[in-house]
């Protein structure tokens, strides 16, 4: 199955221009989201609030609408599975009709097209976007904007082949030519298909949002309107619709709002004398499919956030994997919340095809998502149903479950053995390639001499006791690899005037395993590492945010042992990466000048920007980037490593158009495979831990205040 | 609201045709008749009125056939002209609320559209529009909602070719939106602010004693004894005086009616002292 994933992956990697336009929305949004989503700051939460609500009382609220949209003259019909809902369609739609559509997921969800199809029903998309990806036979490669990578003059071949009239490639003129071509065919059409945004309970009515106008054609124009939605659509009133169709505008596109919501609410009537006329500007019939395939599925199993998605697409403009490789990674809906629906819609074998192992928890997603819908942790929890670390290689296991988990010296020994066998060290000596089977020239870290564990315990020893005690808890890589970022910590905490007690775990922190799916390994790690930390001090600092992440989750991860659990809340609110240590405990005097400019880099599980620390260092001038994946996500670029160094190289490129020529980053991930872009790109670039930097400024202000006393 | 600016004749007037898209309006038209309600003025007309009207309309094709050439025509038509409900000023938006169907053809299918809404009529967010709509919906209809909410907000678009963004996609190019002071400002000013709370659901003229009597010659484009002080404000005193200032009973039925509770003797009192 993973052999499926890993041709879409290449398969996706290959198509350039696709990705270079999604990634023209993409940068475009993540740009000016975080503006606009500031500026309304009441529509996420009010969202939120609707669509806790309407999953709640999503029982009540299914009848409640039921009878609401009956009443006001709709059809309704309740489709417990897809298949249900195709073969009601199939019972509206006569065949040989002409069927104007609009975008719609929940369509997209079943398999009616293809149905229609069969029975000479002719389908046209009116939306434009999809109807240039129709035209032209090309996959939607974004929800949002799903042609706008295809060149205008390939937009104008296509309409006039369509009309068969000169169509000048100009954005203007293929725009008038497809409005009438297609107000032609709406005038013609028999049916309408759309999808809802939303269907407001208390008024029966389907809600719906647009810029182009089609579906407004669509509503007024036909003489059967045939909608389908999935039962979460539901909400209590007509006032959360037109609030769901504002955030679906407001993080889908950065507007404000669409230009048109339109609500339905049922067939439309003329008055005349005192009893209304037959029929309006609009359908004789309007049918509604509520769609259940699955939903409540979701909500027994505990994934009731994934039906809060309105399908905005915010998830999508900040995945890495997604910008990368597209429409690919997903099941009929896209990206990690794809999968998610996939695996309770359709079970875990599509969820696997679509991606299971693709998501690199960055967690970026659930901070855009209007709903905060915890998509990564919904897919760490499918991993683990779907037994993903069993299902491995057994020599990659071998590899993360003894290499990577053990921090005892003898490991150690061995891996410098094996490393120094398998692979020779790089010309400019920023660490190894592979010297038989080369992982696409992959630039590895050396390990090195000594275990960071030894080497920072080296340098904390001798500073002697001091009023305040800090843990350093110290990661698997900082260990095996960057001993220089470890020493470097050691030495900001010593300048902030605190003991510094090197922790001892005997393992790694457990996210690997944890994110792989294998929850009793990491259980165990957790265990084992809250014993170490058991008399911590007054702060235990890291310095890889992902072992920060890690520690701070070992409270849920012992849930079920209260003691455990407790002692595990304890520590999770004494837990700090050292970039937001120092931040917190230096003082402006302390860093001295470094006349550099430095581009930030930001880890994925570093809770706050640490840009901020960066401009504190005085002379540092600091660059930023809306690129930000490193493409690294541990084990994810060790099975997808082209995707991996694609994601990074795409992420250096914007970095060093910055100008900025020096890297600073908080992540020993992060590190490695920035380091590993930049050499595949041949550019010259340093990248350095941020520890590294502050280090350095510390020292510096630290002779200057000795210097002249 | 084009009513009360009269901007169908205006526009004949000037050799523009114009046509009416309402089923009522278009039929009280083909007979010669005044609507005698703000929102379902043709509520009086007989079956036999009916059958007569749409066979002077429609050639005997009816309902149907009067349906399939408002949309070709508004498909032909260079310019659509509305009113609407409410206008959002917090995002510059026009709601609607209709059962026709109507508004969404014209506000959609021409090139242009220019709507024209009162002052009165903007308030801060959806919510208090959609309040609007639904006071519109229960106090003018008594139902919970037409067929058709629309909210429109500037013209239609799209960013699917090239990503460059092109307006006049499915919908207009451009949308015009005039508001219209017309003595509501001073209406405001000269403590008649309530008058400005009417929906126009006609509530009012259901048990008014001299639009009974009167009926469209009492208040006229502005529609009843809350029209008159609307006029007195317009106008002045001689266009209140001519749509009938004197002929309210002041007996206060239309405020027992008014959803809103508008006291409209009490406003009339006070003009005609003031006239």
């Amino acid at each position: 199955m993973n052999r499926k994933v890993r041709d879409k992956v290449r398969a996706g990697l290959a198509d350039a221009a696709a990705a270079a336009g999604r990634h023209a929305i993409s940068r475009l949004l993540r740009g000016v989201l975080p503006a606009v989503a500031r500026a309304f700051p009441e529509a996420a939460e009010e969202l939120r609030r609707i669509k806790r609500e309407s999953v709640e009382r999503l029982d009540e609220l299914v009848q409640l609408a039921v009878g609401n949209l009956r009443r006001n003259g709709f059809e309704v019909y309740r489709a417990r599975t897809n298949r249900e809902a195709v073969e009601y369609a199939l019972r509206v739609i006569p065949p040989g009709s002409l069927v104007v559509k609009s975008k719609s997921n929940a369509v997209k969800e079943t398999d009616l097209l293809a149905a229609l199809r069969a029975r000479g029903v002719r389908v046209v998309e009116t939306d434009m976007g999809d109807r240039i990806c129709q035209l032209g036979d090309l996959p939607a490669g974004h929800p949002l904007g799903p042609a706008v990578h295809v060149p205008v003059a390939e937009v104008a071949a296509l309409f006039a082949r369509d009309t068969g009239r000169e169509v000048p490639a100009e954005p203007e003129a293929v725009v008038a030519v497809a409005r009438e071509a297609l107000r032609e065919t709406f005038l013609s059409a028999d049916c309408g298909l759309s999808g809802a945004n939303a269907v407001a309970a208390d008024v029966g009515a389907v809600v719906l949002t647009e810029n182009e106008g089609n579906i407004r054609n669509l509503v007024h124009l036909t003489r059967v309107h045939l909608i389908f939605a999935g039962i979460e659509k539901i909400v209590p009133t007509l006032e959360d619709a037109v609030r769901v169709c504002r955030a679906a505008a407001l993080y889908g596109v950065a507007q404000p709002i669409g230009q048109y919501v339109t609500a339905v609410a049922g067939p439309p009537r003329a008055f005349l004398g005192d009893r209304p006329a037959d029929r309006g500007q609009g359908p004789r019939e309007v049918h509604v499919v509520l769609l259940e395939q699955g939903r409540r599925e979701a909500v027994r199993r505990g994934f009731g956030a994934s039906l809060y998605c309105i399908n905005c697409g915010a998830c999508l403009n900040v995945c890495p994997v997604y910008n990368e490789i597209g429409e690919r990674y997903g099941y009929r809906y896209f990206g990690g919340i794809g999968v998610v629906h996939a695996a309770l819609r359709y079970g875990l074998e599509a969820a696997v095809a679509g991606g299971l192992t693709l998501c690199l928890s960055c967690r970026r997603c659930v901070e855009f998502c209007p709903c905060r819908i915890p998509t990564p942790d919904y897919i760490v929890a499918l991993r683990a149903e779907a037994n993903r670390r069993r299902s491995l290689p057994r020599t990659r296991r071998l590899l993360l479950d003894r290499f990577l988990e053990s921090n005892s010296r003898a490991v150690h020994r061995t891996a410098r053995v094996v490393q120094g066998l398998l692979a020779r060290p790089v010309p400019d000596g920023d660490g190894v390639e592979a010297r038989f089977f080369s992982a696409g020239g992959r630039l590895l870290p050396r390990v090195a001499p000594r275990p960071g564990l030894d080497e920072a315990a080296g340098a904390a020893a001798g500073r002697g006791p001091r009023r305040r005690k800090v843990t350093y808890f110290l990661g698997c890589l900082n260990n095996r690899f960057f001993v220089d970022v470890a020493r470097a910590t050691v030495e900001v905490l010593g300048h902030l005037g605190a003991e510094v007690v090197v922790a001892r775990p005997r393992h790694c922190c457990g996210y690997p395993a944890l994110v792989d799916g294998d929850p009793a390994a990491a259980r165990r790690l957790a265990q084992a590492n809250l014993e170490v930390l058991a008399d911590a001090g007054e702060a235990v600092v890291v310095d890889c945010p992902t072992c920060g992440t890690a520690l701070r989750t070992y409270a849920d991860l012992l849930a079920e042992d209260p003691a455990r659990r407790q002692r595990a809340a304890e520590l999770a609110g004494r837990v700090w990466h050292v970039a937001q240590f120092v931040l917190r405990e230096v003082s402006q005097a302390d860093l001295g000048e470094l006349p550099l400019t430095a581009v930030w880099h930001q880890p994925c599980h570093l809770p706050e920007p640490g840009s901020e620390l960066l401009l504190k260092i005085p002379g540092l001038k600091v660059e930023t980037s809306v690129e930000w994946c490193c493409g690294f996500g541990g084990a994810f670029s060790l099975e997808y490593y082209e995707l991996a160094r694609t994601i990074g190289s795409r992420t250096a490129d914007g970095y060093l158009a910055t100008g900025a020529r020096l890297l600073v980053t908080a992540c020993p991930g992060c590190l490695a495979h920035l380091r590993d872009a930049l050499r595949h790109k041949g550019a010259a670039g340093r990248v350095m831990h941020v520890s590294e930097i502050l280090a350095r400024s510390l020292s510096t202000g630290a002779a200057r205040r000795a210097g002249p006393a | 609201m084009l009513e009360e600016i009269q901007a169908a004749p205006f526009l004949r007037e000037r050799g523009v045709p114009v046509e009416h898209t309402g089923l009522a309006d278009a039929l009280l038209e083909a007979l010669g008749r005044p609507g005698d309600h703000p929102r379902r003025p043709a509520r009086r007309l007989t079956e036999e009125e009916i059958r007569q009207g749409l066979a002077l309309l429609t050639g005997g094709g009816g309902v149907e056939e009067f349906r399939r050439r408002v949309r070709d025509l508004a498909a032909r038509a260079a310019c659509g002209v509305t009113g609407a409900e409410a206008v959002v000023a917090r995002f510059g938006s026009l709601v609607n609320v209709e059962s026709e169907g109507n508004w969404g053809v014209v506000s959609n299918l021409p090139p242009v559209h220019v709507a024209v809404v009162g002052i009165d009529q903007v308030v801060w967010d959806y919510d208090e529009a959609l309040a609007v709509v639904r006071g519109v919906a229960a106090c003018a209809w008594g139902a919970r909602l037409g067929s058709y909410v629309s909210v429109v907000t500037g013209p239609s678009s799209t960013s699917d070719v090239a990503g460059r963004n092109v307006r006049g996609m499915h919908g207009p190019g451009t949308v015009h939106v005039i508001l219209l002071d017309n003595g509501r400002r001073a209406a405001l000013e000269r403590g008649f602010g309530e008058l400005l709370y009417c929906l126009r659901c006609g509530a009012c003229l259901e048990v008014c004693p001299a639009y009974a009597r009167l009926g469209r010659a009492f208040g006229g484009p502005y529609w009843g004894g809350r029209g008159v002080a609307a006029a007195a404000l317009a106008e002045g005193p001689e266009g209140a005086r001519r749509l009938g200032l004197e002929a309210c009973l002041l007996d206060g039925r239309c405020r027992e009616a008014c959803p809103l509770g508008i006291d409209v003797p009490q406003a009339l009192a006070h003009l005609r002292g003031q006239a």
